[in-house]
């Protein structure tokens, strides 16, 4: 647990100066040059109150200061606290990660299954074509042309945003409605991922003598594969999640942006575009500790799931 | 970048060595690899779907006279014909000449990437697993801390340092990548190195670098080459990822990720469809196969089906 | 005779009643049947905060502009009409003008508007240490004082014509009461007000729920009359196609701009009508007047000559567009109707090139004392037209021998990069501007920014005398033709000396609900009068 001090301090270093050294100027958001008023725009306040102008290490210091009075600063944009922007949007993310995660589980795990006791049989053919198609198309084009389909020519579904502007649905069951979508595009890219990797988790769990063995003294086929295979074969997909979660973030940057998903990831690419310091350090950090918490829980479940191993002897 | 590393990372040090080992001969492995790489159809296919891509994009020039950076707006969004087998995008460039050309900029960023990826992060994992102790915890220290940054979000903004060009585009990709490459090596130099013929060679006074180069690598090589295959796979849609949020290869320089993300007005997806359809099917293809080829050296590699 | 009488007596009423602008009355013409109904309009980014001023993105003034109102509105073709002000007096020699503010309006709390309130704003716009980033603006101000509660005047320190269209038109009013620490209040960042304002404007704020949606309700006791719609939605959409495809399934109402391209997939819908309007704006390609290689005067006529300004029109506009001759707006008398636009023209360019002493080098590159002549084209990602115009240049710049590439930088450093004049050229529009436009910032050599890029907005580094000259003198000069006429002037000059490559005025479409009616656009911007929309019953 304590190594996760050095490993978020290390973090933010790396972040923070690659961040500085992007060039871009956090005061461009306050300027429209395209506006007939650009002529009269005077910044030298907002350079003065931002304190863009000072070097990279008293900048650094300052928000550091501020991180160990658990502060993540202000916003450069609007000046909002950072922590009440961040924690305004988690929620968002998590559902729409959490659901991807939970529908490509859903599919994954039993064609991984399948596929690896029926190996190259023509049902693990179609299986491992289709779920390689997922990870075949870019997400903004796929994520398109299911809007296209599903909510543009069928009408099945809403096109943007996480919840109606008047509805007579329950709240839940309004967001559920808008989540099927974006979450579906999500998933499709992780099931070939998952299913590839149960599959070959499963084909080599099927080959170890305690399988044989357990064959050989004739336990019926599907026990052998539901209560033994299986079980020991899901171990490693649960630390590939703790471990994956990051680019999870990534992926899910890619879909928020284009199903307008009030999540993290627009924060992101947001304050990145605009140069919002305090806010890109915010997310990073926030989602560095997510990380890092995820694979805490990855280890945990590890455990749990296979008695032989104790947490906190690793 | 790293996400077809996890697939492989489990479980293939173990009983693999053992076959290397017993079969002797390199010919005798590379035709038992053929063997059992042949048995998977898919993986056959996208072996020779992939090699024509390579032709094409390595003989584009004889393909077409036209410079595919040029266009005329008079032809714009012309249907395909027999001038124009892709038909015209909205500027009335050629859409096959430029998928042409576009592929070997892309397939180029794909493997330039792959190859830095690899040997960066072969030669990380490598130092760090051999040496071990201290060495190991400071560099595995670092990897955690890069590997908990949503690389994402750092991609884009080294993405946004550099001048957008094949390079910037191949650095931005290769900057993460290599990270999950040095673990597996880490994790495979950390088994192979109590293998006996390391401490043969150790015995033998052969230098370090040496026993890491020559034996251990080598003995490592089956992960690596999977999980290089697999990272082609997955640059190429970067690659049309950072294009979408214009960090990408800039027009008119085609590439298939610069021409799928210029194609994304919704008119041109419902009306001139063949601006985006042909891009994409390149670019879903070439993942399609090589992510074939990487699920089917996967098997072939894997010794414990050898019997199957 | 008695007929005639009490004709004129009733038109007198009428004038008087529509002068004294009678709080509680409707506006003219106001038909109650036609209230009702919400509409649902759209913005690419939040909003970023609703407190006046203190914000200069599209979303927060758009939405501000709604709950805020300002002393003097200006009407459909930018001149000025009474809004908080229901009339104003002005003295030439002491430069004095004086306000008298409508009675009974009521904030949207309920409390009732005086000339404190009035007061109040321009103080905190005025204020050295305001955070307004329009504070420029209201440098003009020399002094302002309460006569009455609704009686206030305002000193000038010098003579400006367009102080009503100016200050008195942007600068909103809000309440003194909600802003207890004065300036310290107004600089605070996310304050209660900033996010739920309180305004005397036509609509009132209801709800801001980031990044999804900022919703607005009528405000019944308008003292122009309630708005005809009960609501007002304006939702995010960070992205063109999702707006198009929200448009098309019918989740959104109005849509301000349509992509050219996509209008006619708009104009398919049966559900769906576009409205064509002229938006106050010039594209441009501009580079550093003060880059070497743009410094003689033939080589910038050049790259007018080489630029196929009729492409742009036609085929990337698909017509809905003016060829460019200069910062002038075609529908606007500030137009010199004698400028023609540079025809495409490249053995004109050729010739031109060579006479400023660029000779083909080896490698078929134009090359002057040993420099080649390279440029790099660039414009801001996630627009759909620019990257088409740099490279219609682009294609015919490398056809006369120079080396010309296009680059898509993302908005901060695009702007970074402008204000500083790294840029080689750069694909930009200017817009939002009615008759009451003036351009001193963007071309009086004062407003030159330095190597830092702080100063001003006259990023293209236009510098000569006369152009300032003409510049103060159009701000000084009451006489409305006079004052048109020095524009006229200095339209033909910046033409003939090539500072930019002005390229096209936009005509703009709107894509909208077909039963969604009184939409008026106004060259300064869609939302003129949104008040007085309403849906077809």
């Amino acid at each position: 647990m304590l190594q996760m001090i050095p490993l978020l301090f290390i973090i933010s270093i790396v972040s923070f100066l690659l961040m500085t050294m992007a060039p871009g100027d956090p005061t461009a958001m306050f300027q429209n040059p395209e506006s007939v008023k650009s002529g009269k725009q005077d910044l030298t306040a907002i350079r003065e109150k931002l304190g863009v102008d000072k070097p990279i290490y008293v900048q650094y210091e300052k928000w550091m200061k501020l991180v160990l009075q658990g502060d993540l600063g202000y916003s450069f944009q609007d000046g909002r606290p950072v922590l009440q922007k961040i924690v305004e949007r988690i929620p968002a993310t998590l559902i729409l990660m959490g659901t991807a995660i939970l529908i490509s589980f859903l599919i994954a795990i039993p064609i991984g299954i399948y596929s690896a006791v029926r190996q190259y049989s023509p049902l693990d053919n179609t299986f491992t074509f289709l779920s390689f198609l997922g990870i075949s198309i870019p997400s903004f084009f796929f994520g398109l042309m299911v809007m296209l389909v599903f909510s543009l020519k069928l009408g099945w579904f809403p096109v943007s945003n996480m919840t109606s502007d008047e509805t007579n649905l329950p709240n839940s069951v309004d967001i559920l409605y808008h989540l099927i979508l974006p979450a579906s595009v999500l998933a499709f890219g992780l099931v070939a991922q998952y299913a590839r990797y149960m599959r070959s988790s499963m084909l080599e769990v099927i080959h170890q003598d305690y399988i044989r063995t357990a064959r050989a003294k004739g336990v019926a086929e599907g026990k052998v594969i539901f209560k033994h295979a299986v079980r020991n074969a899901m171990l490693p997909i649960i630390t590939l999640l703790g471990f994956q979660l990051p680019h999870l973030f990534g992926g899910a940057l890619i879909i928020e942006q284009i199903f307008a998903w009030p999540g993290m990831g627009r924060l992101a690419i947001g304050s990145i575009f605009v140069r919002d310091y305090q806010v890109i350090m915010g997310v990073t950090m926030v989602t560095a500790l997510l990380v890092v918490i995820g694979n805490l829980i990855a280890d945990i479940l590890y455990a749990v799931v296979d008695p032989r191993i104790q947490y906190g002897k690793t | 970048m790293s996400q077809p590393n996890a697939v492989i990372e489990q479980g293939m040090a173990t009983g693999r060595q053992s076959e290397w080992t017993e079969q002797g001969k390199i010919e005798t492995r590379l035709s038992a690899l053929w063997r059992r790489y042949k048995r998977n159809k898919f993986a056959v296919a996208g072996l020779i779907v992939f090699m024509i891509y390579i032709v094409m994009a390595i003989c584009a020039p004889l393909f077409s006279h036209y410079d595919p950076e040029s266009f005329d707006m008079m032809d714009g969004d012309l249907p395909p014909s027999l001038s124009h087998p892709f038909g015209t995008d909205s500027m009335g460039g050629d859409v096959f000449i430029r998928a042409l050309f576009g592929a070997r900029i892309s397939l180029s960023v794909a493997i330039i990437a792959m190859v830095i990826t690899v040997t960066f992060g072969v030669i990380y994992g490598a130092i760090s697993g051999y040496f071990g102790r201290v060495v190991d915890m400071v560099l595995m220290r670092i990897v955690d801390a890069l590997q908990s940054i949503p690389s994402f979000f750092l991609l884009l903004i080294i993405a946004a340092i550099m001048v957008p060009s094949m390079w910037s585009t191949i650095i931005a990709l290769s900057a993460f990548g290599w990270l999950g490459m040095a673990r597996i090596v880490r994790g495979e130099i950390l088994s192979l190195k109590q293998r006996d013929y390391a401490t043969a060679a150790l015995v033998t006074g052969e230098s370090k670098r040496a026993i890491i180069f020559y034996h251990i690598v080598p003995n490592a090589i089956a992960p690596i080459i999977v999980i290089a295959t697999l990272e082609v796979a997955g640059n190429i849609i970067y690659e049309a990822t950072l294009s979408f949020l214009g960090l990408g290869i800039q027009p008119p320089t085609p590439s298939w990720g610069n021409m799928l993300s210029s194609a994304q007005e919704l008119v041109t997806l419902t009306t001139y469809p063949w601006t985006a359809l042909f891009p994409g099917l390149c670019i879903m293809i070439a993942v399609l196969s090589v992510n074939f080829i990487g699920d089917g050296l996967r098997d072939a590699l894997d010794p414990r089906q050898k019997n199957k | 005779m008695i007929k005639k009488l009490t004709a004129i007596a009733v038109a007198f009423v009428l004038i008087l009643s529509v002068l004294s602008g009678v709080s509680t009355a409707a506006r003219s013409g106001f038909d109650p049947s036609k209230v009702g109904g919400k509409v649902v309009l759209t913005s690419f980014s939040d909003a970023v905060t609703m407190t006046p001023l203190r914000a200069n993105d599209q979303a927060s003034i758009d939405i501000q502009g709604m709950i805020f109102d300002s002393m003097v509105r200006t009407d459909f073709y930018g001149q000025p009409v009474p809004g908080l002000a229901q009339r104003w007096t002005y003295d030439d020699k002491s430069l004095t003008y004086t306000f008298y503010l409508r009675s009974g309006v009521k904030w949207h709390d309920g409390k009732p508007f005086t000339a404190n309130d009035v007061k109040f704003s321009f103080d905190m716009y005025t204020n050295p240490k305001t955070l307004n980033t329009y504070k420029a603006d209201y440098a003009d101000i020399q002094s302002i004082s309460v006569v009455n509660d609704l009686t206030i005047k305002f000193v000038l320190k010098k003579k400006n014509v367009f102080f009503l269209t100016g200050p008195a038109n942007d600068g909103w009013i809000f309440p003194q009461h909600l802003f207890p620490k004065g300036i310290d209040d107004y600089n605070a960042d996310n304050t209660f007000f900033s996010r739920h304002p309180i305004g005397t404007g036509p609509f009132m704020f209801k709800e801001w729920k980031t990044d999804e949606r900022v919703v607005l309700t009528a405000n019944k006791s308008y003292w122009n009359g309630r708005p005809y719609l009960d609501e007002v939605i304006t939702r995010i959409l960070p992205d063109n196609n999702v707006e198009a495809i929200n448009l098309l399934k019918g989740d959104v109402d109005f849509v301000q701009v349509i992509a050219p391209r996509t209008i006619a997939q708009v104009e398919k819908d049966s559900d769906l009508k576009t409205v064509v309007y002229d938006y106050g704006r010039f594209d441009y390609i501009g580079w550093n007047n003060d880059n070497p290689l743009f410094q003689d005067k033939k080589v910038r006529q050049a790259m007018n000559y080489a630029m196929d300004r009729q492409a742009v029109v036609s085929k990337i506009m698909l017509g809905r567009a003016y060829m460019g001759t200069g910062p002038m707006h075609p529908k606007l008398p500030q137009e010199n109707p004698n400028v023609k636009p540079y025809p495409l023209d490249l053995n004109k360019a050729a010739q031109l090139l060579a006479d400023a002493g660029w000779k083909k080098g080896s490698d078929g590159i134009l090359e002057k004392d040993g420099k080649k002549f390279e440029v790099e084209i660039a414009y801001n990602n996630g627009n759909v037209t620019r990257p088409k115009v740099a490279q219609i240049l682009a294609q015919n710049l490398k056809k006369l021998g120079i080396k010309a590439s296009v680059r898509g930088y993302e908005w901060s450093l695009f702007l970074d990069k402008q204000q500083k004049g790294e840029l080689d050229m750069f694909v930009l529009a200017w817009g939002g501007y009615d008759a009451t436009v003036e351009h001193f910032g963007i071309f009086h050599s004062s407003a030159i920014p330095d190597k830092d890029g702080k100063g001003g907005n006259n990023t293209w580094h236009v510098h000569y005398a006369k152009v300032d000259q003409l510049l103060e003198a159009y701000l000084q000069e009451s006489d409305a033709s006079k004052r048109i006429k020095i524009y006229q002037e200095l339209h033909a000059f910046l033409a003939d000396e090539a500072v930019a490559i002005f390229t096209h005025h936009p005509k703009l479409t709107a894509g909208m609900n077909k039963n969604l009616l009184g939409v008026r656009i106004a060259m300064s911007g869609p939302y003129f009068n949104v008040e007085d929309w309403y849906w077809k019953k």
